[in-house]
């Protein structure tokens, strides 16, 4: 699953430590959803989405090999 | 901590040294065939006792700002040192024998904490030195 939180988290001139404190995480569990190292909870999803004004299918996208898994 | 290192002196030197606390000794004199203690000095069972409950505590005491990304560092840390656990009982089954293989099942009822807390607090280390 590829991300788009970063771009849209500079768009929305949020630092990961300032998006962090409004969705209640550590400013390391951004930094691992930005680098695809970790695929947040359905809640952490719709609580970035709601920060950043966006629609989920705008931050996460689901690729072809997510359906192999 | 405070039980885990009072229990933990205790037992290396009641392991290694012999020592035992006399308020601890116990004599039964019970004809019950089923339950017969005998004479007993109970400061292993307490030493070991304050060790398990200690290392417990320090696994399941929440870090602060816990969140889902570190409760699943947990999940996997627990999963990995079950994992390595085993893999080390299997070698020492086929490596060492008598005395020293039950040193080595003593350890292995210690392993199991001891290697989560390693791999947890390394984990949240380096999570810790990631810069934005």
């Amino acid at each position: 699953m590829k991300n788009k939180v970063k771009p849209y988290r500079q768009l929305a001139e949020l630092t990961q430590a300032e998006l962090a404190e409004k969705i209640g995480v550590s400013r390391q569990t951004i930094h691992a959803i930005e680098k695809g190292q970790y695929n947040p909870s359905i809640l952490l999803v719709l609580k970035i989405a709601s920060v950043l004004d966006k629609e989920v299918e705008e931050l996460f996208l689901i690729e072809e090999r997510d359906w192999l898994d | 901590m405070l039980l885990f290192l009072i229990g933990g002196v205790a037992g290396i030197l009641n392991f290694y040294g012999s020592w035992e606390w006399d308020l601890l000794d116990y004599s039964s004199s019970s004809e019950n065939t089923l339950v017969n203690l005998g004479d007993q000095n109970f400061t292993n069972e307490l030493a070991l006792s304050f060790v398990l409950i200690g290392l417990l505590i320090l696994c399941f005491t929440k870090v602060p700002h816990e969140d889902e990304y570190v409760f699943r560092h947990r999940l996997l840390s627990w999963q990995w040192s079950v994992l390595i656990n085993y893999i080390l009982l299997f070698i020492a089954n086929w490596t060492l024998y008598e005395g020293a293989f039950f040193s080595v099942m003593l350890f292995g009822m210690l392993s199991v904490p001891m290697i989560f807390l390693i791999r947890f607090y390394f984990v949240l280390f380096s999570m810790h030195n990631h810069e934005e």
